[in-house]
This record gives C-alpha cells, sequence and structure tokens, in this order.
C-alpha cells in the first residue's frame, strides 16, 4: 500500500477493516442481507459466528474476493472489491475449510511453489515453517500428513504472503484438542506480530471466548450482534443463535440443552 | 530430493536416446549403429544416407516430439481439470482437431486467408480449441464424472463426423483417411518436424512459467484464489497450450491415443506433483513411450510396419482400466 494513502485513511480514523453493506442471493434465498460489520482492528483477531447457514462462509468468501460484485470491503479506506485476483492477494489471504488434498507434493515445494507465484523470497518457506513449528515437515509429502499436520500446513500456505488480512473458515473443525490450540496460538501470535486483521470462523464458543478480540455473530445472513467477546457471547445471544439453554462463566461456556426456538427457525 | 529426480531426468534422457537410435536403426532394412553413424555424419549421398535423412531421421523426430506433445498437454489437461482420466484423446480434443483436418483433407475446406498447404493444421487447431473451450465451461459447472463424460460425448460425436467425411471421400482420398486415423509417423517430413519442434519448444517454455501457478490449482480453485491466482487465466492459458500441441500432433501423426493419458502417471508417479518436475516429466515419458511405440511398430509384424497408433492403443487400454479401477477403489466403491 502506498505511505501516502495509508497515512490519509488512517489521519481519517479509518485504520481497520470495514464490511459492507454486503448483499448475496442465491436464487430467490437472500443469503447476506445488507451485512455490514468492522471495522476490525490491525493486530486482533475475529470471531465469525452463528449457526449452520447463518452466511458466515459466504461472508469470508466475499471478503477474499471470490463473490465480485457482492458488496464493500474496505482496508485502512482502500475499497478491496475493485482490485484483480492478483492485487488483492497482496492483500488478502483465505484459507478454505475443505482440508489440503493428500497430494504427492513436498510441504516445501508447495510453499516455495506459492512464494514464486506471489512474487516473494523463497527464503521466507523456511522461517515460516521454522515459526509454525513444522521445520521437520519441509520435506514430508502433504498427503502422507496427519490432518491436523496438514491444517497446520494449510495455515502456513496462507501466511506465506504476509497478508494484511487472513480469513480462516473453520480452521478447527475435525483437529484434536492439541492441534485446536496449535492453530489458535500461532493465528493469535502472528496476527499480533504481523498487524493483521484475522476473520476466523469458530463453532467453539469457548474458543470464541478465550482467543478472539472482537466477535461478529451471524443469524440467517443479517449481523446479530458484534463487540467483544464477553459482551457478545452471553445467555441470550446463544439462546437465540442456536436454541440452546447454556452459562457463560469466566472459564467458558457450559452448555445444559436445547431450549424452544421460534417457529420456523430450526431450518435455518 | 532434487538430486534424485534430476537422476531420473537424465535416465528418461538416456533411454529416449538408447529408443531413438534403435527407431534409427530398425526398419524394412537394419542397419547398424556404424552404419547410421556414417550414414548422418558422413558426405557420402549413397541410398542409406537419403533412406537416413529423408525417412528415418524425421520419423523417429516426429515420434519423440509427438509423445512430447502428448504427455504435455496431457499432463496439463489432468491438472486444469483436476482429473486422472483427462487427456486430448480420452475428452475428445484429438477426435476435434482430427475432424478439422478431415475437412481439409477431404473437403479442401480451410478458413479464409489460411493458405491450403496450412490448412490442416489450422483447421485441427480451430477445433481443438472450440473443444477445449467447451470442456473448460463444463469442468466450470460439472465435478470429475460429468467432464470425463462430456469429453467422451466429444470423441463420439467428432468420430461419427470423421466416419460421415470418410464415406462421402473419393478411394483415394479415403486411403490416405484412414491410414491417417490410425496415427503413424512413417510421412513425416522436415518442414512439419520443425513446426512441431518449434511448438513444442514455445509451449513448453510457456508451461514451465506457469508450473507454479499449476502447482496452486492442484490444491483447489478456492485456495488458489483465496492465494491471489486467477485460476481462470492460467486454465484459459493450459487450454491454449493444449490445443496448439494437440492439434499439431493430430495434423501431423494422426489421432494416436492413450499417451497423454499414461505420460502423465507416469510422471506424477516418478516427481509428484511439483509442476517444475512434473510438466517436464510427463513430456519426457509422451516422448519415450512414441519412441518406443515406433520401435514396436517396425518389429511386430515382420517386413510391415504397423501405424504407431495402434501399438499405444493396445498397450494403452490396459492402463486406461488401472486407473479408472483404482480411481474407485480409493473411494472404497
Amino acid at each position: 500500500m502506498p505511505t501516502r494513502m495509508l497515512t490519509d485513511s488512517v489521519a481519517s480514523g479509518q485504520e481497520g477493516l470495514t464490511i459492507g453493506p454486503v448483499t448475496v442471493r442465491r436464487g430467490r434465498k437472500v443469503v447476506l442481507d445488507e451485512v455490514r460489520c468492522g471495522p476490525l482492528r490491525p493486530g486482533e483477531v475475529a470471531g465469525l459466528l452463528g449457526p449452520n447457514g447463518s452466511g458466515k462462509s459466504t461472508l469470508l468468501r466475499m471478503v477474499a474476493g471470490l463473490l465480485p460484485a457482492a458488496g464493500r470491503a474496505e482496508l485502512d479506506g482502500l475499497d478491496l472489491s475493485g482490485l484483480s485476483a492478483a492485487r488483492r492477494g497482496v492483500f488478502c489471504a483465505y484459507m478454505p475449510q475443505a482440508p489440503l488434498p493428500q497430494l504427492m507434493l513436498g510441504v516445501g515445494e508447495m510453499l516455495e511453489a506459492a512464494a514464486r507465484v506471489a512474487g516473494v523470497p523463497a527464503a521466507r518457506v523456511a522461517d515460516l515453517l521454522g515459526r509454525l513449528g513444522l521445520e521437520n515437515f519441509a520435506r514430508r509429502p502433504v498427503g502422507a500428513l496427519s490432518g491436523g499436520q496438514r491444517q497446520l500446513v494449510a495455515l502456513a500456505l496462507a501466511l506465506i504472503r504476509e497478508p494484511r488480512i487472513l480469513l480462516l473458515d473453520e480452521p478447527l473443525s475435525a483437529l484434536d484438542l492439541r492441534h485446536q490450540l496449535r492453530v489458535m496460538e500461532i493465528v493469535a501470535r502472528e496476527t499480533r506480530m504481523r498487524g493483521m486483521v484475522t476473520i476466523i470462523v469458530l463453532h467453539d464458543l469457548t474458543m470464541a471466548l478465550r482467543h478472539t478480540d472482537h466477535v461478529v455473530l451471524l443469524k440467517g445472513g443479517r449481523v446479530f450482534g458484534e463487540g467483544v467477546p464477553e459482551d457478545v457471547i452471553t445467555r441470550d445471544s446463544l439462546s437465540a443463535l442456536w436454541g440452546v439453554c447454556a452459562r457463560v462463566t469466566t472459564d467458558g461456556v457450559i452448555v445444559d440443552g436445547l431450549a424452544d426456538m421460534p417457529a420456523g427457525e430450526e431450518s435455518d | 530430493m532434487t538430486r534424485i529426480r534430476a537422476g531420473i531426468l537424465a535416465g528418461l534422457i538416456c533411454l529416449l536416446a538408447v529408443f531413438f537410435v534403435s527407431d534409427l536403426s530398425f526398419g524394412p532394412l537394419h542397419l547398424s549403429f556404424s552404419r547410421i553413424a556414417t550414414a548422418v555424419f558422413g558426405s557420402v549421398p549413397d541410398q542409406v544416407h537419403m533412406a537416413i535423412w529423408q525417412i528415418r531421421l524425421p520419423g523417429a523426430c516426429l515420434a519423440i516430439l509427438t509423445g512430447f506433445a502428448l504427455g504435455l498437454s496431457g499432463s496439463e489437461m489432468q491438472t486444469i481439470l483436476n482429473n486422472p482420466l483427462a487427456s486430448p484423446f480420452t475428452l475428445g480434443v484429438s477426435a476435434a482437431a482430427a475432424f478439422g483436418a478431415s475437412l481439409a483433407l477431404i473437403l479442401g475446406w480451410h478458413l479464409p486467408g489460411i493458405s491450403s498447404a496450412a490448412a490442416v493444421p489450422a483447421n485441427a487447431f480451430v477445433f481443438a480449441v472450440g473443444s477445449a473451450l467447451l470442456l473448460n465451461v463444463v469442468s466450470r459447472s460439472r465435478e470429475g464424472e460429468g467432464v470425463v463424460l462430456f469429453g467422451i460425448a466429444l470423441v463420439f460425436t467428432f468420430q461419427a463426423c470423421v466416419a460421415l467425411l470418410q464415406f462421402v471421400a473419393s478411394e483415394d482420398t479415403l486411403q490416405d483417411l484412414v491410414f491417417w486415423t490410425m496415427g503413424s509417423v512413417t510421412r513425416a517430413t522436415w518442414p512439419r518436424v520443425i513446426c512441431l519442434g518449434l511448438a513444442c519448444l514455445i509451449t513448453g517454455i510457456l508451461s514451465f512459467r506457469a508450473a507454479p501457478a499449476l502447482t496452486m490449482l492442484r490444491l483447489g480453485d478456492d485456495r488458489a484464489a483465496g492465494l491471489g491466482i486467477d485460476a481462470r487465466r492460467v486454465r484459459f492459458g493450459a487450454l491454449l497450450r493444449v490445443s496448439v500441441l494437440a492439434s499439431l500432433a493430430v495434423a501431423f501423426s494422426g489421432t494416436i491415443g492413450f499417451v497423454g493419458l499414461v505420460a502423465p502417471h507416469i510422471s506424477r508417479h516418478l516427481f509428484g506433483e511439483d509442476h517444475r518436475w512434473y510438466l517436464p516429466g510427463g513430456a519426457l515419458a509422451g516422448a519415450l513411450i512414441m519412441s518406443a511405440a515406433s520401435v514396436t511398430a517396425k518389429n511386430t509384424v515382420p517386413g510391415q510396419v504397423l501405424p504407431v497408433g495402434i501399438v499405444t492403443a493396445l498397450a494403452g487400454v490396459p492402463f486406461f482400466i488401472a486407473v479408472v479401477l483404482r480411481r474407485r477403489g480409493d473411494r472404497g466403491e
């Protein structure tokens, strides 16, 4: 980003990522309806939460530039929606929900190819693998790694460009507890160290409460609530969004059972 | 890792050299290595010298270049369509090119502004590009099997069209056409060799430059796009290269099946999925298969040279079945 633009936008108080308005329709169904959120601050991890089908992944894909013309996303006042794929890749890295395919491709080779495409020095690969504790994986084929190890490698792939916005779609699903914590720790550390804006789609509310700085709740394609996790993840929001009776304590969220949901909302 | 791969690549090149020399030595008249060497490098313009320079050398070179073209285009197709059954032959690109070429051969039809000498490759190219673009459109809306089924439909359609042209062709042209649809390198000429050689060189360089982006495409479109890669552009460039290579291979050597399907699998097995190795490996494996097939074609029936397309098809079918069965096995069906 040109320095002048950066200083201008910071001076005008627009620092960070501001999303919206975003509207996405699939046939007659409105997947996202005038969604606005942010500004999400650099160095902060924002959790994107909501029940299945609430539009979390769609919103993330929109910010990543995979849904052109769906709406606006501004980084420090710069509109990202008009950028080409290559240019947007300089700012944004997106890690989809699907795991890395099991290929006969060395971890190091894969990251080097990504570095080459991005035009960043290949020396960054070794540094990145070291920071993520993956030094010993460089020569191993992606197809020979466990699910958790592959997810860490996928995270390395997203970080190779040192993006300013990191978008992670359910990176913890299908991981064991240890790998979940490892991924969250790495995400938090890299986000602070690099001053990135990170948006992470999560289902684990305790994880969101403990490891995110900001939370956006989505329901039926609209923003239900936004703010610091303690203010947003409450007994009432849990009941309204997921239809569960739960207690939010300093240790985390304890779910006691199902609550009644208003008629017609189950299908969401 | 790099050293091992470089070693394998060097081994393949040595093997190719052996097949190349064998290809020069076999034929209606068997020639020893020293006799070939004298004929190639000597200046005595005897009969052997003529046979080597006018028939065997262009034939052996065309076999290698055709294999290179089919191997490289098959490797790129399997990557951009994300399908291990993709190749110019199985998905109808070769059949489309054959139809375009037949139009020029039988009806004398050619594009405005194209000389009749260039009509065969030009027509082949236009139809190859058309079918490749259709495949691209279908691959965007349908996964895996949908593309293969559509490709098979293309194969049958264009084969039927070629058959229709054969039906109306005169007897002389028909013989030419039938021989050509079987796939053969015996009618090689130096201009053809040079033309295909240049095409292989240029597309080879462009493919190699696109190798990192193609490697990323193997990780899935979303992930590649999420890293700033314009998947559509990468795919379009690859399809153009595939069309050039497949159409020229078909125009000069006829329809030769299974080389483009088998070579990428060999390369993936030997070099993995890093496209800086996989693409050259696929091209080299293709060249090797074609050169070996050319040698086999000369040695199967005594005194006769079989069309090389028959050899590759017979050798390729069991491999094709193995790939299909393995795919089913992977999914636990």
